[in-house]
């Protein structure tokens, strides 16, 4: 097990920050400041340098700053005692560009999963509420982490499924081309179905005991895996859709139909009531995820937590603290509109942290 | 830029269109070019003209050719029971400069992609077929990019010449390979083509 940390960051032209340097405390780092001051730029840049991706923008483009035309994110990381500079450039009219000490990637997927980090913001609500690719991209994101295989599977799989789309909205569908599509999708999306579910049942483990020691309650919750391949193979199922994709000039077969359920004593985390038990599902989920990236990368992942306070009780905000710096030893970003409720926590229970105002 | 002749001024926007050819180079290359002796400058001439009015396409593997068959279409010595399969011509270059190779080629023209508007009837594959059905070929080396729709494009022709009694083998990857076959040494890619691997995949489908 190694720990993985973020030294330092420097902000260019990056959302509302023209230009801001800051050094991070390997622990916990509070970040304060009221709404609009640019807190979870901060955490989002993190993010992007870590995943190569904003986790709350999605349109790249609204990442620069009012009308600058490129933006550059730089960051220290470290691991042991290896030390890594990691460089994201943004540029009106041309493509990403990642590098590691000076070394440029030929690709995003290469990147991901480079540095294990996990973000739980408001946002997250998406996950309960939203349609069911909110929930495959959860999935994806921390398969791609954690498996190689499993991020060049998804890459592929989608590349064929835009062409396949692409063949059947054509005038004449050629069909020796479907079936040739149809023949390289079956590898990719067998193993995409296998792992997303393995996954599911060793992240419903881990979930449970967190759970618990969030709300203090043992309850029982399920994540139900819904897969056209649970019943059939990509082979036979694919054969079946050939007509129906064929009139809808879409592909109907596949894992990209995949969704989770989320229940909570039998119930459907949507239908639940309370926004309280809902936080500390998605907390949870978060938090058993953190757990997943540690044991298979080897590697404390960093946690991101924007506006921990948002519908969590103080208490509850310890046992997540509690949880990630213990248990976990990540190093830690919290956002919040007031440093006073945090560092209250911060200093009973004796955390190495620094704070930084905005 | 301005210059005080029209003549210079759109020689060095004809040079400009050119790929990897900006603004600046183009005005170099003007100037020389002006500068240069007349016999220097009529051959230059020569080559465009030849390159506008006589250059054509190789009716058997679509490659370039001064004359209705190419130069490597009707060399006695290649081995016409071999024909290797690329992209385009550069990487037919990329190939015959290494020396290793005796077949002969075919030109697809690309890989399929229907997102980008490539189907099979946009590229050579018919005439590929046909050609294999009527002439006795038994060995298809494929030597596309190792991609996603390079794939696509070796399964696609696999399905099609599924009955015909054929090896089809692919050039061994893990050379220096990253799309473009230009790029690759002379002695990987000669080692790599002398080297190819039966391909597995033609069981499957
Ligand atoms: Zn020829």
């Amino acid at each position: 097990m190694s720990f993985q940390s973020i030294k330092s960051i420097s902000l260019h032209n990056f959302r509302c920050f023209e230009k801001l340097e800051l050094d991070f405390s390997d622990r916990l780092n509070i970040i304060s400041g009221l709404n609009g001051t640019g807190k979870t730029s901060i955490i989002d840049a993190i993010y992007c340098l870590a995943f190569g991706k904003s986790y709350f923008v999605s349109k790249e483009q609204y990442l620069l700053r009012d009308d600058s035309h490129f933006l550059r994110l730089e960051g220290q990381f470290q691991n042991e005692n290896d030390m890594e500079f990691i460089k994201l450039i943004l540029e009106q009219g041309k493509s990403k560009r990642i590098e590691v000490n000076g070394v440029k990637r030929n690709k995003l997927i290469d990147h991901i999963g480079h540095i294990p980090i996990v973000c739980i913001a408001p946002s997250d609500i998406f996950l309960v509420v939203d349609s069911s690719i909110t929930r495959r991209k959860l999935l994806d994101k921390l398969l791609c982490q954690i498996d190689n295989k499993y991020t060049s599977a998804l890459y592929n799989y989608n590349r064929l499924l835009k062409q396949r789309n692409a063949v059947l909205k054509r005038q004449v569908q050629d069909r020796t081309l479907i079936n040739t599509l149809d023949t390289q999708m079956e590898s990719p999306a067998t193993y995409i179905f296998e792992q997303r579910k393995h996954l599911l049942s060793h992240w419903l483990e881990l979930f449970h005991p967190i759970h618990q020691r969030i709300t203090g309650e043992l309850e029982v919750c399920e994540f139900d895996y819904k897969s056209q391949l649970l019943s059939k193979t990509f082979h036979e199922g694919i054969a079946e859709a050939k007509e129906k994709d064929s009139i809808l000039k879409r592909s109907n077969f596949g894992i990209h139909k995949d969704d989770i359920v989320f229940t909570i004593r039998q119930s459907e985390l949507k239908n639940v009531a309370s926004q309280g038990q809902i936080k500390s599902f998605l907390f949870a989920l978060k938090m058993s995820m953190m757990h997943i990236l540690k044991e298979k990368t080897k590697k404390t992942p960093i946690l991101l937590l924007d506006d921990i306070f948002d519908k969590l009780d103080e208490t509850r905000v310890l046992h997540v603290l509690d949880y990630v710096y213990t248990d976990v030893g990540s190093q830690i970003f919290i956002t919040d509109t007031s440093s006073i409720r945090l560092e209250n926590i911060v200093k009973k229970q004796n955390y190495s942290h620094q704070i930084i105002h905005l | 830029m301005s210059y005080s002749s029209k003549i210079i001024s759109d020689t060095v926007d004809a040079f400009s269109s050119l790929p990897s050819i900006g603004k600046k180079s183009a005005m170099r290359l003007a100037l020389h070019l002006a500068g240069d002796s007349f016999q220097k400058k009529e051959k230059l001439i020569q080559a465009l003209q030849q390159l506008v009015n006589d250059l054509q396409i190789c009716s058997e593997c679509f490659s370039y050719s001064d004359t209705p068959i190419c130069s490597i279409c009707s060399n006695p010595t290649r081995d016409r029971g071999l024909i290797c399969v690329v992209e385009n011509i550069r990487d037919l270059i990329a190939i015959e400069d290494t020396g290793s190779y005796k077949g002969l080629y075919h030109v697809l023209g690309g890989v399929i992609s229907p997102l980008e508007g490539i189907g099979p009837e946009d590229l050579e594959i018919n005439t590929l077929v046909q050609r294999i059905q009527e002439n006795n070929c038994n060995e298809l080396v494929m030597a596309l990019s190792p991609t996603i729709d390079g794939e696509t494009t070796i399964f696609y022709i696999n399905r099609l010449l599924k009955d015909v009694p054929l090896k089809i083998t692919t050039i061994a990857r893990g050379v220096s390979f990253g799309g473009d076959l230009e790029y690759a040494d002379e002695f990987t890619l000669g080692r790599s083509i002398q080297s190819r691997l039966p391909y597995s995949q033609r069981q499957m489908s």
